[in-house]
Formats: structure tokens, C-alpha cells, sequence
């Protein structure tokens, strides 16, 4: 539209607006698949993509340390250890799976036989009974754990070193680059003596080229599938 | 490495031995006819009227190995038991007339027919119109073409995600769940909801094809010629009535070009209903359906009966295609 005589629009700005619109409503999906793609697995089935920015709570269940690892403290047998391998944030705990979130961090809680626990925000735990731990395993910790945005290249990492990839990759181009040259060339040459040579059946031949444009792959894939 | 020496080996077989054929057919069709000598005019006569067969000659053989062939062979398969070979009359017809998946597959994609195409030209010409009279409209106008790079399957994944379903108490991670209940709605399965799951697939294909409208169309709307415009300009036209009346008319031919190679695209859709839906919930279309009973039921007779339908709804746009190549021609 430049260059033309009195054409200066008042609506530019409405024109401006509706683009702006189009762009993010045709962008959008894509940008929460790139988005998600630099998350991490387990926040991405549990909170959306445009909250990735922010922090998300995660429902965890953890097991203490085995009983054998208890210490004797005055009158008490003691389990203590951390639920998180790395770093995290405890922002509720509870001692029953019907209800997770009953205690805030730092609170004790009061378990059967007289045991507590009491969990810190740091995700260190401390459970003491007044007899000595008897059971097999240590017993389960249910906490919330805020979790801090992140952001990781392990889903690119487990995608390109994945068995076969390499392989993908070049099948490919194999297929692309060939497929994309050979009916290029058949195709202009066919052009070329379509439309600059006179034969006999010339007619014929364009109608039914631009007619065949139309099959469906359907018709071609299942008679070429049978005879496979 | 072994492997990338045997994909560059098989790239240059491949590319090579085509343009041999075309260089070497034309060098001894020259050599067999030399344009010199006493018949130099009686040679090039002769030359003439075959180097077009020459050039034709793989673009005659693929057409017909490929695309030739199968249409009568499925034409054959229709008329015969699911394994192809015995024959069977007319069995296959009664058959899928009388499946009510089938007449689900036949209304849906009439609905993808009319929908698709009219809404993707719409947001096609729209975005062209649009983005023309910007300063940003070609970055704005790659944006929007962008979904046309991506395969169906992967704009599946893309809506997946859009889509998505959690049930009620927990976060909603798809983005269109996550806006309806912000506005206080219940969230919905949307991909399990007959009849409107269709809309949502439609969607997809609409999102990836605008793009291609929106290229198409932009190029015409530049190639309109600026008098009259102007003249349209001076006659004291809004912004609007130059839009419909100056320019939507001159570039006609154009948009019917775009509708009808979207019209034969939507006819052939099948990955996006097979990676979203699967043809369940009331969302099946003729193309997946055929590919189910190909490979799921194993049914060639069916299958093929059932790519015969689909052919039998593209022959009016080819023939339409047909008439139009022919117009041109003259």
C-alpha cells in the first residue's frame, strides 16, 4: 500500500491491533511447546507451561531411613535425614496419605505409639519414638514441596544420544533431499514439454496431470500397501 | 559414518542418474538426428517430435506406476473379499453404506469441506490484507506461515498440549482448560465431546493452513494494479469498499485456486485424527477410516471401496481443476 495517494489510514492502529492479535494467536501454541520442551518432566504433567516462571507446588511421598539407622537420644529413639536428594522447599507435610498437607513446616506431628515427626522447610526430618523402631522400613513422609522454576536440556539430551537417532536423522535426509530434487527436475522437464512443445495429445496429457493432482493418497497407498 | 557414506551414495545414485536420463537422452536424440548435414530440416523435424516424449517419459511412467495403477487396481479391490482376491460384486458397497462409522466418517468430512477451507481462506486473506499495510507485516506474516513448516503429526502434539485434560481439583496444564476455568467454567475433555471435537480438530488443519492462504493471497493482492486502486481512492472509496469491491474481485481466481488445493488437502486428512482422536468419540473421517480398515481390519476390499468414495468426492474439483488448466491453455 506504499506510495499511494492519500492513504495514510486513521485506523493504522486498529490494523496494528488485530495483526498483533493473529501473531500471538497463531504463535502461542508452538511457543508452550518450546516452553515446555526446556521443562522438567515432572513439572510439566502437573502445571501448565505459562507457569513455568513461577513456583509450583509438587505433592511428594517420601520413605524415612530404614530403623537401623536410628540413634538413641536420652529417651528417645531418633531417625533423622533429609527427604530431598538435592535442594527443595517443604511448604506443608503430613504423617497420613488422606491428608498431606496438615502441618506446616517445623511443626511436630504426632504419629501412633506415641512417635512424632517433624519436618523442616529445608526437607530434614526427624522422627523419634519412645521405644526402638521396630518396622522393616522407615516410615512415609507425604509433603508438599514448592519447587522452584526449572528449566533443564535433559529432554534434548535424552532425544539427540537416543539409540537411533543418528540413524533418523540421516534416513531423513536420504528421503528429503532426493525426493525433494528428482520430481523438481521430472517434473520441470515434463513442464518444459508441456507447455513450449507441440505434439499430438498434448490436450490429453496436461488434463490428466492436473486431474491426477487430486487422488487422494488413499487410492495410491492401498493398492501400492497390497502389492508390497 | 558407514551409514552417512551409504545415505550420500544413494542421494547422488539417485539425483544423478536423473539428470543423466535427461542429459544423455537429449545427447543421443541429437546424435541420431544431427541438426546439420543435407536433412538438417527433416532432422530437427524428427527430433522435435520426439524429445517431448523424451522430457514426458519419467513424469509419464511415475504418474502411471504411482497414481495410475492404484486408482483402477482399487477400483478391482472394491469388487472383491477382504484378502482381494475372490470377487465379490457389489458386497463392499452394501457394507460400508450400511456402517453407521462410515456415515459418521461421510458427515464429518463434509463438515471438514465446508469448514476448513472457507476458514482458512477467510484468515488467509484477512492476515494478507492486514499485514500488507504494516510496517511489520513481513516478520508478522512469517510468524503466521510458521505452522505450515511443521508436520501434521507434530501440530497434533502442538494441540495436545492446548487441548489437554486434567480432572477437576487438579492444575489444568492444557492452555484452553486453563482459560475457561480462570473465566469460573467447569473443564472440559474437549477431544471426547461429540460433534464439537470435530471443530477442535478442524482447528489444527485451519492453524496450519492459513499460512499457506495468507502467502498465496498477499502475492495477489500486490499484483493488483495500483490505478485502480487509485482511481477507486479518488472516487472517494472507504477502506472497506476497496477491499471488496476494487480488490477481493480482481484477485478471485486466486482465492479459488486456495480454497480448492485446501479442499483436496482436507480430503486426504487422516494424521491429525489419527494422532488426536483416532476416529473416536464421533470424530472419524473417510481417509482414517479407510487407513483402519487397511491396516487395522485388514479389509483391502473395504479399504478400497472406501478410497473410491473419496476419489468420487475430489473428481468434481479435478474436473473443475481440468477445465480451468484447459482455459489457461488457450
Amino acid at each position: 500500500m506504499s506510495g499511494m495517494a492519500g492513504q495514510k489510514s486513521s485506523l493504522t492502529w486498529a490494523v496494528n491491533l488485530s495483526v498483533v492479535a493473529l501473531v500471538l494467536l497463531w504463535t502461542i501454541p508452538t511457543f508452550g511447546l518450546l516452553v515446555s520442551s526446556f521443562r522438567d518432566a515432572d513439572q510439566l504433567s502437573v502445571s501448565g507451561w505459562w507457569t513455568s516462571l513461577t513456583t509450583t507446588d509438587r505433592n511428594i511421598v517420601a520413605r524415612a531411613a530404614a530403623p537401623d539407622s536410628q540413634v538413641q537420644d536420652g529417651d528417645v529413639w531418633v531417625i533423622a535425614g533429609n527427604i530431598f536428594e538435592g535442594e527443595g522447599s517443604v511448604s506443608a507435610f503430613g504423617v497420613r496419605a488422606q491428608d498431606p498437607t496438615a502441618f506446616a513446616p517445623g511443626e511436630t506431628a504426632e504419629m501412633s505409639k506415641g512417635r512424632t515427626m517433624t519436618v523442616e522447610a529445608d526437607g530434614s526430618y526427624r522422627i523419634t519414638s519412645p521405644e526402638e523402631h521396630s518396622s522393616r522400613r522407615g516410615p512415609r513422609i507425604f509433603a508438599t514441596s514448592a519447587e522452584p522454576p526449572k528449566f533443564t536440556t535433559q529432554n534434548y539430551n535424552t532425544v539427540l544420544y537416543s539409540e537411533g537417532i543418528g540413524r533418523s536423522f540421516l534416513n531423513t535426509f536420504t528421503v528429503t533431499i532426493p525426493a525433494t530434487i528428482i520430481p523438481i527436475l521430472i517434473a520441470a522437464f515434463a513442464a518444459y514439454a508441456l507447455s513450449w512443445m507441440e505434439f499430438p495429445g498434448r490436450a490429453l496429457l496436461l488434463a490428466m496431470v492436473v486431474g491426477l493432482v487430486g487422488c487422494a493418497f488413499a487410492d495410491v497407498a492401498d493398492p501400492t500397501s497390497q502389492a508390497l | 559414518m558407514e551409514q552417512l557414506i551409504w545415505a550420500v551414495v544413494t542421494m547422488a545414485i539417485g539425483v544423478g542418474v536423473c539428470l543423466l536420463y535427461f542429459w544423455g537422452s537429449n545427447r543421443v536424440l541429437d546424435g541420431i538426428y544431427p541438426a546439420r548435414g543435407p536433412q538438417a530440416g527433416a532432422n530437427i523435424l524428427r527430433a522435435n517430435a520426439v524429445r517431448p516424449w523424451l522430457f514426458l517419459g519419467p513424469a509419464i511412467v511415475i504418474l502411471t506406476i504411482y497414481l495410475v495403477y492404484p486408482v483402477f487396481n482399487s477400483i478391482w479391490l472394491s469388487f472383491t473379499d477382504p484378502a482381494g482376491r475372490a470377487f465379490e460384486g457389489f458386497a463392499n458397497y452394501t457394507q460400508l453404506f450400511g456402517d453407521a462409522k462410515f456415515a459418521e466418517s461421510l458427515r464429518n468430512n463434509i463438515l471438514w469441506l465446508i469448514v476448513v477451507p472457507a476458514a482458512s481462506t477467510f484468515f488467509g486473506l484477512l492476515a494478507a490484507a492486514l499485514t500488507d499495510r504494516i510496517a511489520w507485516g513481513n516478520f508478522a506474516k512469517s510468524l503466521i506461515f510458521m505452522p505450515m513448516a511443521i508436520s501434521f503429526i507434530g501440530a497434533s502434539i502442538i494441540w495436545k498440549f492446548v487441548y489437554d485434560y486434567r480432572g477437576e481439583g487438579s492444575d489444568q496444564i492444557g492452555l484452553l482448560n486453563a482459560v475457561v476455568t480462570s473465566f469460573g467454567v467447569e473443564p472440559q475433555a474437549w477431544i471426547t465431546l461429540p460433534f464439537w471435537n470435530n471443530f477442535l480438530l478442524m482447528v489444527i488443519l485451519i492453524w496450519i493452513q492459513t499460512g499457506f492462504a495468507m502467502v498465496i493471497l498477499s502475492a495477489a493482492l500486490r499484483g493488483i494494479s495500483e490505478e485502480t486502486i487509485e482511481a477507486a481512492v479518488l472516487d472517494g472509496a472507504s477502506p472497506l469498499q476497496i477491499f471488496w469491491k476494487i480488490k477481493v474481485p480482481q484477485i478471485w481466481g486466486t482465492i479459488a485456486v486456495v480454497w480448492t488445493t485446501i479442499t483436496i488437502l482436507v480430503l486426504k486428512v487422516f494424521d491429525i485424527v489419527l494422532a488426536m482422536t483416532n476416529g473416536q468419540w464421533g470424530s472419524q473421517v473417510l481417509a482414517n477410516y479407510m487407513f483402519d480398515k487397511m491396516f487395522r481390519a485388514n479389509d483391502f476390499g473395504l479399504a478400497a471401496t472406501s478410497a473410491l468414495v473419496i476419489m468420487a468426492m475430489v473428481t468434481p474439483i479435478m474436473i473443475w481443476n481440468i477445465y480451468e488448466a484447459r482455459k489457461d491453455m488457450k
